[in-house]
């Protein structure tokens, strides 16, 4: 680069150095730009909330965005759905710490949604549901509670209420065991083994292997029949089918095939989502059946 | 007890009928609200243990017959929900249904659901003996 680098010291007194170096003129810079404006919100505190995942289920598009802002700008991380249905297939996938969640919504309200959360969930699991309500009725709270709900805020949605609510709900609170997909209490093969397990023990080993049989038997047909009536486009037969496996899978304790069967059965029709729906669920069959063979009394017959 | 199960799912049905089996209840199973009401008029039941929709004749529908029927005696009626909606759950109570759990139930809960039916039966058959001998 040239230039010149030089020094001069004097013992005792210390030593200066200095140094020249030629450079090309730069552009004028622009002023600095002010520092972003805060969020009038408290303050976000990193790490504390960071990693919590709120699902908002809201229809009204307004709402969804409104919520999402504050949410966001607390720290929390945000996905949002519109109906009741949706928020339950979305817990029911798993990854979310808190959700917020809008009373009135069509196909299904948020009190139903809840209801469905916790049956799902049975006895050990529990994810903090609050309440979104339209108005502070009289009435509200224990309808809300009665249904499953932890917490409550009215609309609309103040900063101050909402954060005091998420806090009482957030998970840190009371340390949550770490989660990884597929290996945990909470996975479908778990829930799935549990529920077997649970019911190996209230019925003969003869009407066990019975009801395995049916599974093994019986659901490849559904499937089977499902994507025949998919791809025909029969809107209505492929309602029926997904209802009934929905039934089926649920009272087996394969949750995961049974939400994906209730996802085809609320889709509406000529969605693209269909066929993946199906694909999703041929696979997730694979795993029950791999389950429930593993359980089977008597090896399965060819 | 002598309990009547009706429900479409043949999966469901056979894992209801084998738990309450295995409770040591005598059990019979059919498809559909019709079967259940023939069954009823001919046989009776101290429990039925319905599904809401069926095909031919709904579970509310079979209640409400059932309960118009003064030769049937007093079956103590659980009816299965898919939600939990207290709309339904109104109706239902309305129709005559003494006890409604989500579909598919918690075992133990249908269990303990069933000490309930046993008592209330029993209440029904003192009463009617009583007014028997009065």
């Amino acid at each position: 680069m040239g230039g010149t680098l030089d020094f001069a010291s004097e013992p005792g007194q210390g030593s200066t150095f200095w140094f020249e170096l030629p450079l090309p003129a730069g552009e004028p810079v622009a002023p600095a730009p002010p520092p972003p404006e805060q969020p009038a919100l408290t303050p976000v505190a990193p790490g504390v909330k960071g990693g919590t995942r709120v699902l908002l289920a809201d229809d009204a598009e307004m709402n969804q965005e409104v919520g999402r802002a504050l949410l966001e700008g607390m720290g929390y991380e945000v996905d949002v759905v519109r109906t009741g249905a949706e928020a339950v297939d979305a817990v029911q996938r798993g990854g979310y710490d808190i959700v917020l969640m809008d009373c009135l919504m069509p196909e299904m309200d948020g009190y139903e949604a809840t209801a469905h959360i916790r049956h799902l969930e049975g006895p050990v699991r529990h994810i903090p549901i609050i309440a979104v309500t339209a108005a502070a009725m009289s009435g509200d709270r224990e309808r809300c509670l009665a249904a499953g709900m932890d917490d409550y805020v009215s609309k609309p949605l103040d900063p101050e209420t909402l954060l005091a609510a998420l806090e009482r709900c957030r998970p840190g609170r009371t340390p949550a065991p770490a989660r990884q997909p597929g290996s945990d209490e909470n996975s479908p093969e778990h829930e799935l083994i549990h529920a077997l397990r649970s019911l190996e023990r209230k019925i003969s080993p003869e009407a066990f292997g019975k009801v395995l049989k049916q599974v093994v038997s019986s659901t490849p047909t559904l499937l089977a029949e499902l994507d025949a009536t998919v791809a025909a486009g029969d809107e209505e037969g492929t309602r029926i089918i997904a209802h009934k496996l929905k039934g089926s899978m649920a009272s087996i304790g394969a949750f995961r095939l049974s939400g994906l069967a209730g996802q085809v059965e609320r889709l509406s029709p000529g969605d693209d989502g269909l066929a993946d729906l199906t694909a999703e669920m041929d696979e997730e069959f694979a795993r029950v059946r791999q389950v429930v063979v593993s359980l089977a009394p008597i090896r399965e017959s060819a | 007890m002598r309990i009547l199960v009706a429900e479409d799912d043949n999966l469901f049905r056979e894992i209801l009928q084998a738990v309450l089996e295995g409770l040591g209840h005598e059990c019979v199973s059919v498809a559909n609200g019709q079967e259940a009401w023939d069954y009823l008029q001919a046989e009776g039941a101290e429990v039925v243990i319905t599904d809401w929709h069926m095909p031919k004749l709904t579970g509310l529908e079979l209640c409400t017959r059932v309960r118009a029927a003064p030769e049937i005696v007093y079956p103590y009626f659980i009816l299965l929900t898919a939600t939990a909606d207290h709309r339904d759950v109104v109706q239902a109570l309305e129709a005559g249904v003494d006890d409604h759990l989500p579909k598919p139930p918690n075992m133990d809960e249908l269990e303990a659901r069933l000490v309930v039916a046993r008592r209330v039966r029993a209440l029904h058959l003192k009463l009617r003996e009583d007014g028997a001998a009065n």
